[in-house]
């Protein structure tokens, strides 16, 4: 065979091997951005001095910052970063269209109003009596079922036996918007002053509630749920054949549309429930990938889950550095950046979607 | 008509919806070596038998035996039996050898192998040229082809499992005639090196030209089946297909000549 043949398959190791070297080195640099900036080599000395590597002297704020405020908040937006990026692409192979994202077809919203109502009951029913890691998990759930019932509306509404049109799609999204607008309306009606920040919080966006709790949470069920979704590579290339040919190809398909639908929405669910909402990074980070290294699942889903990281701790790090020493939510600056791409990604396909 | 584990078979299919009959006590069988072609007006339930076969749709009554078995994990299945569908709806930008090669998933044959049969399956649709380019930028003739290269490269190698059958909706529907000739001809060509085929066709010279026997649905029922010779005669055209024809003899070949009046 010729080079041409074999030219996809190196290109995507050489993108998978690039961003393998750019993952850790952004997540250095976001550990040392912030007021106190702390540079890589200091950063690198407290890891081995934590691993017993080494026993240097380090100030202890610095170490105390290290610890407790960057590292959980650049692990936190990392595993966020990946599992957004991750389930837009596994969406987008599901919906046999590259437009779909949790946060345009209203998934994300459904998955806030589930936090949301966990929020609000939360803090009327339990006040601060369980443990904070429970009351996490509990939204968590709520977000998840939020999110696994706008998702399945969304592809009830929107999918036909030709693939999902992105017109229905859209406005299916449009719908659910304006639903649960209404229902985070009526919520912060009934929300005390202390959940109400709260509340505004899920809507925006952040990564600055990061702490070991939303870290351990965050890895324990999206750490799985990203490494199970970069298992369908084949099986979603399958499915952009169509559902009937997907079936001809030997995949089950009702089976595997339960658990894609399950399991983004769990993604979504995890991610909003501790970071809010942050739209944009599932469309932008797998259509870079796509330009890239085409569209093959294989590699675009384990690439999106890099790009995806690098994506978001790049914008964490605008968001704490831009109107520094306030902090832009992070949820606003994803969107600055993604609506606009998002409105190039529709002129370039206006006539198809008309 | 006897049932073996050597031969696909439908035995007295009926599909009912919604109090409409869209299949009614339909039997045919695909041995090894035929090419079978399913002919009939808009709404004689073709597409429905072919659903019915590739297990798309359970009938309501009867059953499909695929070498035997009508209880194949879908995974064997894949092995034994391609299935070109009218249409695909594909819009992300795959290369061509890409969109083939997805025709590999049910395989276990390395890399390499795949790439190679690939190949050999775009060669016999004319395709090879199109190996590279991008298939969205493809016409619908194009498209289609390459389809049916995803298709013979999915069953391109004897299954352990059973005999393989290659089922083809339409196939020449978006096609020039040169490639519709091309089409049957590689389609006879499968059947004659082992596969059983089925193929449905509108057009009534290339099915007699093609196929060793013809089977004519109307309103889900078989009308009329048997070899071209005994299947085409200007009664049951007239019949079933509404159309004033007469039926000549091959000037060349054995088969048929269905001329319009």
């Amino acid at each position: 065979m010729t080079s041409s043949s074999k030219s996809p398959r190196s290109k995507s190791a050489l993108l998978l091997m690039a961003l393998a070297i750019l993952l850790p080195t952004i997540m250095l640099l976001s550990i040392g951005t912030g007021p106190v900036a702390i540079s890589p080599m200091e950063i690198l000395l407290i890891l081995a001095n934590k691993v017993g590597l080494t026993s240097s002297e380090v100030a202890i704020q610095t170490q105390l910052i290290v610890e407790s405020i960057r590292i959980p908040r650049t692990l936190l937006g990392a595993i966020i970063g990946s599992s957004l990026a991750v389930s837009g692409a596994a969406m987008q192979g599901l919906f046999r269209n590259p437009l779909a994202d949790p946060g345009i077809i209203g998934v994300s919203s459904g998955a806030a109003l589930g936090a949301g109502v966990g929020i609000v009951l939360g803090s009327i029913i339990f006040y601060e009596q369980t443990s904070p890691l429970l009351v996490n998990y509990g939204v968590s759930l709520l977000a998840f079922v939020g999110g696994v019932l706008t998702t399945w509306i969304v592809y009830k509404v929107g999918t036909t036996s030709n693939g999902t049109s992105v017109a229905t799609m859209l406005l299916a999204g449009v719908a659910i918007g304006a639903l649960t607008g209404a229902g985070l309306g009526i919520l912060t009606y009934i929300a005390d002053d202390t959940t109400l920040r709260s509340l505004t919080f899920w809507q925006m966006g952040s990564l600055g509630g990061a702490n070991w709790n939303s870290v351990i949470l965050a890895f324990s069920i999206l750490g799985p749920v990203t490494f199970f979704l970069c298992r369908y590579g084949q099986v979603l290339n399958a499915m952009l054949l169509g559902e009937s040919e997907a079936r001809h190809l030997g995949i089950n398909v009702q089976s595997t549309k339960l658990k894609l639908i399950l399991v983004t929405a769990l993604a979504v669910g995890v991610s909003v429930s501790v970071a809010g909402i942050i739209g944009f990074v599932g469309l932008v980070v797998p259509h870079l990938i796509r330009l890239m290294v085409g569209p093959d699942h294989r590699t675009l889903l384990p690439a999106s889950a890099m790009l995806g990281a690098v994506l978001l701790l790049t914008a964490d790090m605008i968001s704490r550095t831009i109107v520094a020493p306030a902090e832009l939510p992070i949820g606003i600056v994803t969107s600055l950046m993604g609506a606009p791409f998002f409105m190039s990604l529709l002129w370039q396909q206006r006539k198809r979607i008309a | 008509m006897s049932v073996s584990n050597q031969s696909l078979n439908v035995l007295n299919a009926s599909v009912h919806i919604d109090g409409k009959t869209l299949l009614d006590d339909v039997s045919i069988q695909v041995n090894p070596g035929e090419v079978v072609t399913v002919l009939g007006p808009n709404g004689a339930g073709k597409s429905t038998l072919l659903k019915v076969i590739s297990g798309e749709r359970k009938p309501t009554t009867g059953e499909v035996l695929l070498n035997g078995r009508s209880d194949w994990p879908l995974s064997q299945q894949a092995l034994m039996m391609g299935v070109l569908p009218q249409s695909s709806s594909l819009s992300f930008p795959f290369t061509v050898e890409e969109v083939v090669l997805l025709g590999r998933i049910p395989c276990t044959s390395d890399h390499q192998e795949n790439l190679d049969i690939v190949s050999k399956a775009l060669k016999e649709v004319d395709g090879f040229h199109l190996k590279d380019r991008q298939y969205t930028t493809l016409s619908g003739g194009e498209k289609q082809r390459v389809h049916m290269a995803r298709v013979l490269s999915q069953i391109w190698t004897e299954s352990e499992l059973g005999k393989r059958y290659l089922l083809l909706d339409e196939p020449t529907s978006a096609l020039d005639p040169a490639h519709q000739q091309l089409t049957l001809k590689m389609a006879r060509k499968q059947a004659d090196q082992g596969m059983g085929v089925l193929v449905i066709l509108h057009d009534l010279n290339l099915a007699a030209r093609y196929s060793d026997r013809l089977v004519i649905l109307k309103e889900g029922a078989i009308a009329a089946q048997g070899t071209p010779a005994e299947a085409l005669t200007r009664e049951t055209v007239d019949a079933i297909f509404d159309i004033d024809v007469t039926i000549a003899e091959h000037p060349v070949y054995q088969c048929p000549l269905v001329i319009n009046n």
